[in-house]
């Protein structure tokens, strides 16, 4: 509707198989500066606020029900390294919740207040509507450098965010 | 003059209050915001929209339509319990190849067939088409676009197309790509994006003042639209510059977007002094952050220095909506739902239809004034949907009705009165007593809950009266 934000370019790698290590990203693209953790928590929830969405932190790791968590690895210069969001749903409601903190995620190290890249990501990756994730397989994602990752095991889903060069 | 308003609005008489028979059609965007919480945002709305737009259809690589991840069958479904119709937007979000490759000959009637199914497979009411970014050259491919997707959908679902505002006239670029009276024709209306009158990198003002909104409006009947075939554009969010160069990061800050809802808290948190455009009838607050502190807002770092927020809040929207009324076209759409204040329902809904203050009928003898001075923000209302015309006025609220009404810059000291410290209204009542035009009642005392007596308005009136003619 109103100006959205300039595009972004895309990278996609796609890999097969749902049950296996994580896939190994082949392409990079330009750098982008690492957030600290202060900015991290501060950009989180700003975008929680204008999303009006659950997802307040305190700290990191986080957890924000039983089976939903947020995990970090902060490198010795207190920046954001990587992010990972590993959840355990069991319906369809803890199914939309869990992509929902994903897509949380995605506009928060986009810096984005709109939800463009989260679309093109999750489409990427397999996810349908109705939060219905059986078309999720191991799949990559390389937006503006920094590394998106999904995939499930045993009924674990994790979505990795990691940044350019960490 | 304005004393006479003043006077006037002192003698009203209680009345009975008409409604709209039909309401005008009050749609709202969905696009920020997540699927879990859609529901609850819907609450918010107390039930007035009459139909909802959810981010669920995208054209993307090769024209390709697809389903968003938003898409939720049981949000549908409750929609339709409530009885709010469900019509997604269709959106290129401003990838003009992709909105190119969808109105191609040769691909358009397999993308408006797989349109169709999709809003009959979930269900949906139709959809509002929202391509945006695409030149002029592609006006006629466009409305056959439109045409044909018409065609094939259910004649109980809509096809309604958001068209960029155009006040100017103008044919070339972006604007012209929409024929509006082609548009209208075969859609069954136009939802015009009266906003980003200022935009992400022009210079500050208004997302949409009054006279751009109005042109837009008149252009659209000028070109033959009819008043059924008229939605009208409510932005629900202002835009931010900084104007005194790039943050800390390097980021240049002009013109990003910032939600209603994010508004009032930064002014709080910066002391904003907000001043209301009366020639645009908008809002506008200007406030600086100090060195070491810093907001996220958009998703961008806005470090120390200078800033510029123009926004719409309850008075420049009311203005919208009465606009929307007095030309009696089809309703109003709003960018977007989460964006806006708590408060907005509270109102929105009576504004657009007519039936403004709950306690102020249509027709009743003193509802032009009364509506007057809300436009101008003199008197307000004890809310934002009852105005109590036969109520007396407080000492408080006098004083505040004149500071409004003489723009007087705000005091910059307290007043003396011991009694007015924590009161709602004591920086009114403490520019009012410096302007000379209040007394207290002694020299620590106001009284600000006390009825204004008849005497103590004439010596108001006097004082102004003095303040007001020529030495």
């Amino acid at each position: 509707m109103r100006s959205l934000l300039s595009l972004l370019s895309i990278m996609l790698v796609m890999t097969g198989c749902a049950q296996q290590a994580v896939p190994k990203p082949m392409v990079q693209s330009t750098q982008t500066d690492k957030l600290s953790v202060a900015d991290f928590k501060a950009l989180w929830q700003a975008t929680n606020t204008e999303n009006n969405t659950a997802f307040q932190i305190s700290r990191l790791p986080h957890s924000f029900s039983d089976s939903l968590h947020l995990e970090a690895a902060i490198g010795l210069d207190q920046k954001i390294e990587r992010l990972s969001i590993i959840g355990t749903p069991q319906s369809k409601k803890d199914r939309f919740m869990m992509i929902s903190c994903w897509a949380q995620l995605i506009m928060t190290m986009t810096r984005s207040a709109e939800s463009t890249p989260v679309t093109s990501i999750f489409r990427a990756m397999g996810i349908d509507p109705n939060a219905d994730v059986t078309a999720l397989t191991g799949a990559t994602v390389i937006l503006n450098g920094d590394t998106y990752r999904s995939w499930h095991e045993n009924g674990t889903y994790t979505f990795q965010f990691e940044e350019d060069g960490a | 003059m304005r004393i006479l308003f003043l006077i006037s609005l002192l003698l009203l008489y209680p009345i009975q209050l008409c409604f709209a028979a039909e309401p005008r059609t009050n749609m709202s965007y969905l696009y920020f915001g997540s699927p879990t919480s859609y529901i609850g945002q819907m609450d918010k709305t107390q039930n007035t929209l009459t139909m909802v737009s959810p981010n669920y259809l995208d054209i993307v690589e090769n024209g390709a339509v697809v389903v968003t991840w938003k898409l939720d069958t049981s949000f549908i479904s409750e929609m339709h319990r409530r009885g709010i119709r469900v019509v997604p937007f269709l959106s290129n979000h401003w990838n003009a190849a992709n909105g190119i490759a969808a109105l191609d000959a040769a691909s358009v009637g397999t993308v408006t067939t797989q349109i169709v199914n999709v809003i009959n497979q979930y269900n949906l009411d139709g959809v509002n088409v929202d391509i945006e970014g695409v030149g002029a050259t592609y006006r006629d491919a466009f409305t056959t676009f439109v045409r044909l997707l018409r065609a094939k959908m259910p004649p109980t679902k809509e096809v309604s197309v958001a068209v960029a505002a155009n006040p100017n006239g103008w044919t070339t670029g972006w604007h012209g790509f929409y024929n509006y009276p082609a548009l209208a024709e075969v859609a069954d209306y136009l939802m015009i994006m009266s906003y980003d009158e200022s935009w992400q990198g022009s210079d500050p003002g208004p997302v949409s003042s009054i006279g751009f909104f109005e042109r837009s409006l008149k252009y659209a009947l000028n070109q033959g639209v009819g008043l059924a075939d008229v939605v009208m554009g409510v932005p629900f969010y202002g835009r931010l510059w900084k104007v005194d160069g790039p943050t800390l990061e390097g980021m240049t800050v002009k013109g990003i977007g910032v939600s209603n809802v994010r508004v009032e808290p930064i002014l709080s948190t910066y002391g904003a002094a907000t001043t209301y455009d009366e020639s645009k009838q908008s809002p506008y607050a200007t406030f600086t952050i100090p060195a070491g502190q810093s907001e996220y807002i958009s998703g961008v770092k806005c470090t120390e220095g200078n800033y510029v927020l123009w926004f719409d809040n309850e008075q420049s929207i009311k203005k919208k909506l009465r606009l929307v009324n007095d030309y009696g076209v089809r309703g109003a759409g709003s960018w977007s739902l989460y964006q806006e204040t708590a408060a907005t329902w509270n109102y929105y809904a009576r504004w657009l239809n007519g039936a403004f203050y709950r306690d102020v009928a249509s027709g009743f003898w003193a509802e032009d004034v009364i509506m007057e001075m809300a436009d101008k923000g003199w008197m307000t209302g004890i809310s934002s949907t009852s105005f109590v015309p036969h109520g007396a006025l407080t000492r408080a609220q006098s004083a505040t009705i004149f500071v409004r009404a003489l723009a007087l810059a705000t005091a910059t000291s307290p007043s003396p009165f011991v009694d007015t410290q924590s009161h709602w209204a004591k920086d009114a009542i403490a520019t009012a007593y410096q302007a000379g035009l209040l007394q207290g009642v002694d020299a620590t005392h106001f009284k600000p809950d006390e009825p204004m007596t008849r005497a103590q308005m004439a010596a108001i009136m006097s004082r102004m009266a003095s303040r007001l003619s020529p030495p």
